[in-house]
């Protein structure tokens, strides 16, 4: 039982202290992952506001410049009275695209070249004209437009400002977009585009449109652990991701932008490593393809902080364990060793030792408990004590039905034997013998009888001086009472015969037995009473002991009735007795015949 | 003023011609409806003194093999008065000088980029009087200023010497033709141009009017 008590203890707490754990590491995992991801948002808004205003500031002044140059008259002019007229009649004006290019050019010199200004930003990478059907006014030779050589790199170039197409009829007179352009070593790079319409403002009409593109600058670093770049038509442009990283973005983002989209922010898997990943639209309406930026995070650091982390709450939660298991190994102990002593304690109550304690070891309940036990053993102990007490005053019969509290005062007539033996002679043998010695003399001598009482079925009624009083039939009648009176008298003469040999005192009993119907129960008050009978039968029984010679028995008329012939008897002459009119017939009673077999 | 001192010179020039019982051509062009232009005269100072631009006229000619020109005695101009070119249409003859006088106190840049004379004045003041320029191949010449946009005129170089502009009704006049079989052509602006063929006979007055392309309208022959 204490094992399993004991295993019972451990796998609870076990179990509770692997739950705790095991609940604050999915607690803290779960902050920890949403953290990062918070974090990760702000800084991505952070960057994407970043990156908006650093290209408000940098193309601040170019856009100024730029809505001045689509302004300048003299071009203005030059698209209204040659380019466009030839463009209509479907023929190519060089003198024109030349005068035009020309003086555009002068215009633009501080925007282009120059690398040492501005770290190279505000460099153009090309610019052409558009004339008022957007096709693009093909450069002359002698000017630098940008992105002239090799002509595929051009062609593809010019292919692209067709993406621009219906950006002439539309009403914004300035945009700023992206468009993709063919590098000289064949890469695919995109460039920041300026896009402004020339508007004839005397009638409204529109003449075309100068388109000035920069490169875009990609911060090959990332700002804080944040990578970015630019999606645009199902790929990434940028400097700090690898190839493979452009490449599994552009494979995720480009059809959720297809399905609508114009935000989103998930976690991906790149080359391994996981990351947060969120794109936000950068190309400010207009017609421009759409562009949008991309920042990718790599999760790794927060990941290993989780998981130390983790590992430290793991740790924790072992050492906890491990206390819990000696913990409560050492209660249970403690708990089941004070519950073997109690159940010990109970078998020996069992078994009827009720002078057992059980020790007290601590004031909890355990305590408490032993306490109680010790409380109920000595509880019971008394209660033996008493019992055996009263066994002794009374019949063990009558004191078991006092114990049951089945006998009330009162009686009830019964039919009964009596037996009454005293000593012959008993004044005259203790004359000179000391209080001391006679009662000892008399214990010797009631022990036995007592005894054979019991033996007989009979009830010791009581002990008056050296007379014994016994009752058979009351309170319980075990059949054959006046048989086994009979039988209890001779049976007190051989006792007290063979007494005689051993004892130092030589005394001789007389013994008279009458039967017939008494009143038995208790009689007294209710705080003190005694059981006992009552009835002319009794008296009988007493004289008939008076009148009984040394070791003879008398028995009375009902009794020889009773014993029938089981039993020798010799008539006497009808006795004149005290209390009794007329003489009364009486037997000496000598044996039982042996076919009588008790 | 300026156009009825060219009206005047063309009919004395045909009343001269009709002493040898010349051909006449008139007739009525259906000129097409001005474009409303709000002068965007915002960006300049002097935003009330902006003048009206001259309403749209055509220019008439007559097409055919002429004798070269002689030498050009008339100097035409341009002037430019109120932040606006006067007359807004100029026919010449090729090989004629044009001035082009700056009658306002501002500045002003007289830039042409067409094929038939690219020229560029640069800035010069009222007093400054800059040599005109010679219009020596024929085609249309459109004319702005560098500083002010919206100022814009049209100088038709034309082989014919037989040449008027209508007035702001369309109503023209072409008087000491020849005989013979010629194309009347009508400028309307840099876009349109009508025509039509048509046979002078001494002595008489052709009426030939235009309201389309190629529109055969009345043709009424009378000797006059």
């Amino acid at each position: 039982m204490f094992l399993k008590f004991r295993t019972k203890l451990l796998l609870a707490m076990m179990f509770l202290v692997g739950t705790v754990t095991a609940a604050t590491l999915f607690a803290t995992r779960e902050r920890v992952q949403r953290a990062y991801e918070h974090m990760f948002e702000e800084h991505a808004m952070a960057q994407f506001d970043l990156f908006k205003r650093a290209r408000t500031n940098r193309l601040q002044s170019v856009r100024i410049r730029c809505s001045l140059l689509a302004n300048n008259v003299r071009l203005r002019q030059i698209l209204r009275t040659r380019i466009n007229p030839a463009a209509e009649s479907g023929e190519r004006d060089a003198e024109a695209e030349e005068i035009l290019y020309q003086t555009a050019e002068d215009e633009l010199r501080d925007l282009r070249g120059s690398t040492e200004l501005n770290g190279g930003l505000l460099s153009a990478k090309f610019f052409r004209f558009l004339d008022a059907n957007g096709n693009v006014v093909r450069p002359p030779r002698g000017v630098d437009v940008g992105l002239r050589r090799p002509r595929e790199i051009q062609e593809r170039l010019e292919k692209n400002l067709l993406l621009l197409h219906p950006a002439l009829t539309n009403l914004l007179p300035q945009q700023i977009g992206y468009l993709p352009y063919f590098a000289s070593n064949g890469e695919k790079e995109l460039a920041e585009v300026i896009f402004t319409q020339c508007i004839d403002h005397v009638s409204g009409d529109l003449l075309g449109a100068l388109v000035i593109g920069f490169p875009v600058p990609l911060d090959p670093a990332g700002i804080g652990q944040i990578q970015s770049g630019i999606w645009q038509e199902g790929k990434i442009y940028s400097a700090a991701l690898a190839a493979a990283a452009e490449l599994s973005l552009a494979e995720r983002i480009t059809p959720a932008i297809q399905r609508g989209a114009t935000k989103g922010d998930f976690s991906v898997q790149v080359q391994g490593d996981p990351c947060q990943v969120s794109y936000r639209g950068l190309s400010e309406g207009g017609d421009f393809p759409p562009t949008y930026q991309v920042l990718l995070g790599s999760k790794a650091e927060a990941l290993k902080e989780q998981a130390r982390l983790q590992l430290k709450i793991l740790s924790f939660g072992i050492a906890s364990m491990a206390v819990a298991f000696v913990f409560s190994i050492l209660l249970s102990h403690s708990l089941t060793d004070s519950i073997r002593a109690l159940v010990g304690g109970t078998r020996e109550i069992q078994q009827g030792n009720f002078q057992y304690r059980v020790a007290v070891a601590s004031r909890d309940e355990i305590g408490q408990l032993a306490d109680s036990f010790n409380e109920m053993a000595k509880g019971l102990a008394d209660k033996e004590y008493y019992r055996s007490v009263l066994d002794k005053v009374a019949d063990p019969a009558v004191a078991a039905e006092l114990a049951g509290g089945r006998i009330a005062l009162g009686g009830e007539t019964r039919e009964i034997s009596v037996l009454f033996c005293d000593i012959r002679g008993f004044t005259k043998l203790t004359e000179n013998m000391p209080p001391a010695e006679v009662i000892q003399m008399l214990n010797e001598h009631f022990t036995p009888l007592t005894r054979v009482v019991d033996e007989c079925h009979g009830m010791v009624d009581k002990f008056v001086g050296d007379l014994i009083m016994a009752v058979f039939g009351a309170p319980k009648s075990y059949g054959d009472d006046a048989r086994n009176a009979a039988r209890c008298a001779l049976r007190m003469i051989e006792e007290r015969t063979k007494l005689n040999q051993t004892s130092q005192y030589k005394i001789e009993v007389g013994i008279g037995v009458a039967s017939g119907s008494a009143v038995a129960g208790n009689m007294g008050s209710d705080r003190r009473l005694n059981y006992t009978v009552l009835g002319e039968r009794v008296n009988l029984a007493a004289r008939l002991c008076s009148k009984a010679g040394r070791m003879q028995v008398v028995i009375d008329q009902t009794t020889r009735g009773h014993i029938g012939a089981r039993a020798n008897v010799e008539e006497m002459a009808p006795l004149e007795l005290k209390g009794f009119s007329a003489p009364v017939p009486a037997y000496i009673l000598r044996e039982f015949n042996s076919s009588d077999v008790t | 003023m300026k156009h009825s001192y060219w009206l005047g010179l063309i009919a004395l020039y045909c009343a001269v011609s009709g002493a040898r019982a010349d051909a006449v051509i008139e007739g009525i062009v259906k000129l097409p409806p001005p474009k409303t232009t709000a002068a965007k005269a915002a960006r300049y100072k002097a935003a009330a003194t902006v003048g009206k631009p001259e309403k749209p006229v055509a220019v008439v000619y007559l097409e055919g093999d002429f004798p070269a020109a002689s030498g050009a005695t008339a100097r035409p101009e341009i002037e430019q008065h109120n932040l606006q070119f006067s007359p807004g249409v100029l026919p010449v003859r090729v090989g004629t000088a044009v001035s082009f006088p700056n009658n306002d106190d501002e500045f002003h840049n007289v830039v042409s980029y067409s094929k038939a004379k690219t020229f560029d004045l640069g800035r010069y003041r009222k007093d400054e009087k800059p040599p005109p320029v010679v219009f020596d191949k024929a085609g249309e010449v459109e004319l702005g200023c560098e500083i002010h946009e919206h100022m814009r005129a049209t100088i038709l170089v034309l082989e014919t010497p037989y040449f008027c502009k209508t007035d702001e009704a369309g109503t023209y006049r072409l008087g000491n033709l020849p005989a013979g079989k010629y194309t009347l052509k009508v400028w309307i602006n840099s876009r349109t141009t009508w025509s039509k063929p048509v046979e002078l006979k001494d002595g008489e007055t052709l009426k030939v009017d235009f309201a389309g392309p190629a529109s055969a309208t009345d043709i009424s022959q009378t000797a006059h």
